[in-house]
Parts: C-alpha cells; sequence; structure tokens
C-alpha cells in the first residue's frame, strides 16, 4: 500500500511538472472546472469571438482571471484549434 | 426519485473497470466512502436510457434525437432531446413531495401551492405539445454561431399533463399593469455560484394568459423525470424552449420585460433588421424571440439509406410555432418540382402535424428528397438560413439523400 502511494505521488508530481506548459492545460484548469471540454470542442469561432467570449466568461460566469501572457496562449490555442 | 447507489453496488457494477484500470486504486478507497462518481454517474445514466440519442455536450447535458428517431406522433420520452444551461438540481424524495410553486410579484395576492394544490385547485389537462429549442439547427450556420451545435433534432411532441398555466396566474389577481412573466428554477448555474441562476426566462403576458400553456407534473403518462424537470415545469409550446422553465420553483409577475439570466445581451435575440452573414450587429438592434417559424421534418426513412423499389413512402411531421401548418410538399428534383403530401390535423392546438406521402421515382440513381412545409399566413420554409449572430432559428427545408437501386 505504501509503495502504491508513493508511485502515484511520484508519477502525479511528474505529469504535472511535465505537462504545466502545455497549452491545453491552460484550457483544463481554466474552463473544466465549470464546465466540460465538450462545450468548446464543438465550436469554430474566430480568434475575435474567442477574446469576446473569454471577456464574458470573466464578467458574466465568475472566471478567475488569467493573467495577461496566460489569457493570450488561451485565446491563441482556442483560435488555432477551433477555428472557422 | 433518485436512486442511491450503496458502495457495495458501486463496486459490483464497476470492479471491473476498476480492477482493469488499477487494482491499487481499487483498494485503497477507505471503507464507507462511496466515491463521489458513484452517484454522479447515475445523472449520467439518465443520458445512457435515452435511446441512441446525439449526446452534445455532457456538461450541461445536451442531447439531440436524430430525426428517423422522431417518427411517433407523439414523442417518447426516451427519445425527447435534452436541453440544460445548468446543472440538473440533486433533488431528494423530500424535497420532490414537498415542491412548492410560488407566484408573486406584481400581483394582488401572491400564492404558493403544493403539486397536490395544483391539482386539486385547478382543472387537470393532457395535451401533446411541440417544443423546439431556439437554437435547433444551429450547426449549419455559416459562419458560425457559439452555442451547442443542434442539427435537426431539438423539437420534440410528447404529452404533458398538469394545469393551465393561465388559471394558476390569474389565481394571484394579476394587476394589471403587469406585461411580462420571470418564471424561475431549481437548477445550478455551472460556475456553482448559488447567487446566479442557469437560466430564468419569460414571456409576454399575452403568451403566459394563452389557454394551451401547462405548469406539467407528468410527460407521456408517468412522472416527469428529473433530466425533464422534474417534478413541475412550464411547457410554453410554440416558443423558444428556454421559456418552458424546468424544476420550476416561482412565476413572477412584472410590470417590465423580464431581465432574469438570458432575457438580458443578445441571449434568445434576433436582430431586428436583416444581417448579413457575419456582420457584427449593436446590442440596442436585437429584438427578442417570440414564436418558432414554420418548419418540418422527415422522420422515414432514415437519410443515406439504399433503397430498391422505385415506391417509396415517406412521411414526416410539421410545426408553425403560434401558427398551424397549411400543407407540406417534398421534391426529389432538387425544388424544381413539388408534391402535396396527405397532412394530418394537430391532435390539440400546438401538437405537430404528421405528414406522408408516396413518392415514384422515374428511374434509378441518386436522388435527395427535400421537405416543405407552409403555414397558415402562406410563409414556407426557405431553403437558405436566414442568418443571425447567435444562431437562431435555422428553419431551412429538411433534406436526406437516397440511393434508388433496381
Amino acid at each position: 500500500m505504501t509503495i502504491y502511494f508513493l508511485f502515484t505521488l511520484l508519477t502525479n508530481t511528474y505529469a504535472s511538472d511535465k505537462d504545466i506548459n502545455a497549452d491545453k492545460d491552460l484550457l483544463i484548469y481554466n474552463c473544466s472546472s465549470c464546465h466540460s471540454l465538450n462545450t468548446i470542442y464543438q465550436q469554430r469561432l474566430s480568434e475575435e469571438r474567442w477574446r469576446e467570449i473569454i471577456l464574458l466568461m470573466y464578467t458574466e460566469n465568475g472566471m478567475k482571471k488569467m493573467n495577461k501572457k496566460e489569457e493570450e496562449r488561451l485565446i491563441n490555442y482556442l483560435s488555432k484549434n477551433y477555428n472557422y | 426519485m433518485k436512486r442511491k447507489i450503496s458502495r457495495r453496488g458501486f463496486i459490483k457494477k464497476h470492479s471491473q473497470i476498476m480492477l482493469s484500470i488499477s487494482l491499487a486504486s481499487y483498494f485503497s478507497i477507505p471503507m464507507n466512502v462511496i466515491p463521489l462518481y458513484a452517484n454522479d454517474s447515475l445523472k449520467i445514466d439518465n443520458i445512457y436510457k435515452k435511446n441512441d440519442l446525439t449526446i452534445l455536450n455532457d456538461r450541461p447535458i445536451n442531447a439531440e434525437t436524430p430525426p428517423h428517431l422522431l417518427d411517433d406522433t407523439i414523442t417518447p420520452t426516451n427519445r425527447h432531446f435534452v436541453r440544460n444551461n445548468g446543472i440538473m438540481p440533486d433533488l431528494s424524495y423530500n424535497e420532490i413531495s414537498n415542491w412548492k410553486l410560488r407566484i408573486e410579484g406584481n400581483v394582488k395576492n401572491p400564492k404558493i401551492y403544493s403539486i397536490k394544490d395544483l391539482k386539486s385547485n385547478f382543472e387537470v389537462i393532457t395535451k401533446s405539445l411541440q417544443l423546439e429549442c431556439g437554437g435547433n439547427g444551429r450547426a449549419f450556420f455559416e459562419p458560425p454561431a457559439l452555442g451547442n451545435q443542434w442539427s435537426y433534432g431539438a423539437i420534440s411532441c410528447s404529452e404533458w399533463t398538469g394545469v393551465r398555466l393561465s388559471d394558476v396566474i390569474k389565481s394571484s389577481g394579476i394587476k394589471p399593469s403587469s406585461i411580462y412573466t420571470g418564471h424561475y428554477g431549481a437548477d445550478l448555474h455551472l460556475s456553482g455560484d448559488v447567487n446566479k441562476n442557469a437560466l430564468s426566462r419569460g414571456v409576454p403576458i399575452k403568451k403566459a394568459l394563452d389557454d394551451n400553456n401547462i405548469i406539467a407534473f407528468a410527460m407521456n403518462n408517468e412522472k416527469i423525470p428529473l433530466i425533464h424537470g422534474s417534478p413541475l415545469r412550464i411547457i410554453c409550446p410554440g416558443w423558444p424552449g428556454s421559456t418552458s422553465q424546468k424544476w420550476l420553483t416561482k412565476i413572477k409577475l412584472l410590470d417590465h420585460v423580464h431581465d432574469g439570466t438570458k432575457m438580458t445581451g443578445k441571449s434568445y435575440k434576433v436582430p431586428i433588421n436583416p444581417t448579413r452573414p457575419g456582420e457584427k450587429v449593436d446590442i440596442s438592434d436585437y429584438k427578442i424571440i417570440h414564436s418558432m417559424p414554420i418548419k418540418s421534418l422527415i422522420t422515414y426513412p432514415e437519410t443515406a439509406l439504399n433503397h430498391n423499389s422505385l415506391k417509396l413512402n415517406v412521411r414526416g411531421h410539421a410545426w408553425a410555432g403560434d401558427k398551424s401548418v397549411k400543407k407540406v410538399e417534398i421534391s426529389i428534383d432538387y425544388g424544381s418540382s413539388w408534391q402535396l403530401t396527405d397532412l394530418k390535423k394537430p391532435i390539440n392546438n400546438y401538437a405537430w402535424q404528421d405528414w406522408q406521402t408516396q413518392i415514384i421515382f422515374p428511374s434509378k440513381g441518386y436522388f435527395e428528397i427535400w421537405c416543405k412545409a407552409t403555414d397558415e399566413d402562406n410563409r414556407a420554409q426557405p431553403f437558405d438560413i436566414s442568418w443571425n449572430p447567435k444562431g437562431y432559428l435555422n428553419n431551412s427545408i429538411h433534406r436526406i439523400f437516397t440511393n434508388i437501386n433496381i
């Protein structure tokens, strides 16, 4: 049992360290606490629209404000992958 | 009523999967702790009872019915689309048994009714009523619109039993200055913020007083399932489904247009003036959607199937929001010629209307079958979408295709 716990602890730490910089993590951390990512996977929207939507999430839906750098990275990731 | 799953039951049900994931993690769940997933999965099970629906989203749960599964005149519960704006409430047996509906706001005598009170104070009626999501057909918008990408199947016509909305609100002595209703439900905002509503829409008083709206406690002669708004919901047929509040707790009479969640901004609104696709429209140039437009579906045959006879029976339904359907035509030559179908009268006002006909194909080959309905005011379904920024009211003609092999 102890070995198992140590093992999971180690692998979890390793995984989060490794992926922390991935843009998709920004999506997971900032969006999927409230709604399924299927909400996003369905969309095909321009960068301008994604920018508006992030703003709307802040003002209307209680999304925690990201720092400017992360915000730009997320908008860029969304418009690159879920674009029209 | 919600079934609770026991720890033993959970382990029994899921042990195979869990074992295959990790034997160690299976044994690491402390005794007497029921994994959260156990009861959450019951909510998800709600959706698996749905026969072959297309799941668009799992949180919030949204699912639509492929057209060929909407063939029944009365939509069975397991084929009824699911539209949620928020998180379904977690209701205990007690909460459901002691459900209260408040009628308040701009009224002389605010009321609180239990479901039993509603049944004893007002006439109980049963009606088949069409219910369509305002965004049905959004998936075909170009440029695309934000939201669930509904294709054809966010439409239903089930049988609802309840009391008239008009009888209930009138009993509170509506003040003459009331112009709108505001509907409130027990679902939760996605963010989990209890001060926010997931959805709270309403209708002008004239629509609210229409005899065809129901405060329903039964769907297809059974208690309403949780996923469809148990134990009490509004059915406001012919208007965007969002006016048919689920898990209904309160109706407010208002001397102003309701300003609840998704009444403001651009929600359930379209531009006042026709709009070039992709055009930005100023927020002040939008109007609230009232009646849904004329529309139809081919529910038999299923699209993309081969047939080996020159004769083919086709059928479906047509509906027109607040209006009635005057005729339904089909075309097998890309709209060059149209054939009138046999159109039935609706079961009651606001039920969709069945149509059917037989096609005789001139030859073998690839054919599209197009279906076009026309309402009592001679407004027919268009070929293309009248584009609007939020992707509402797509009532373009339904097209299926077939290969005739002889």
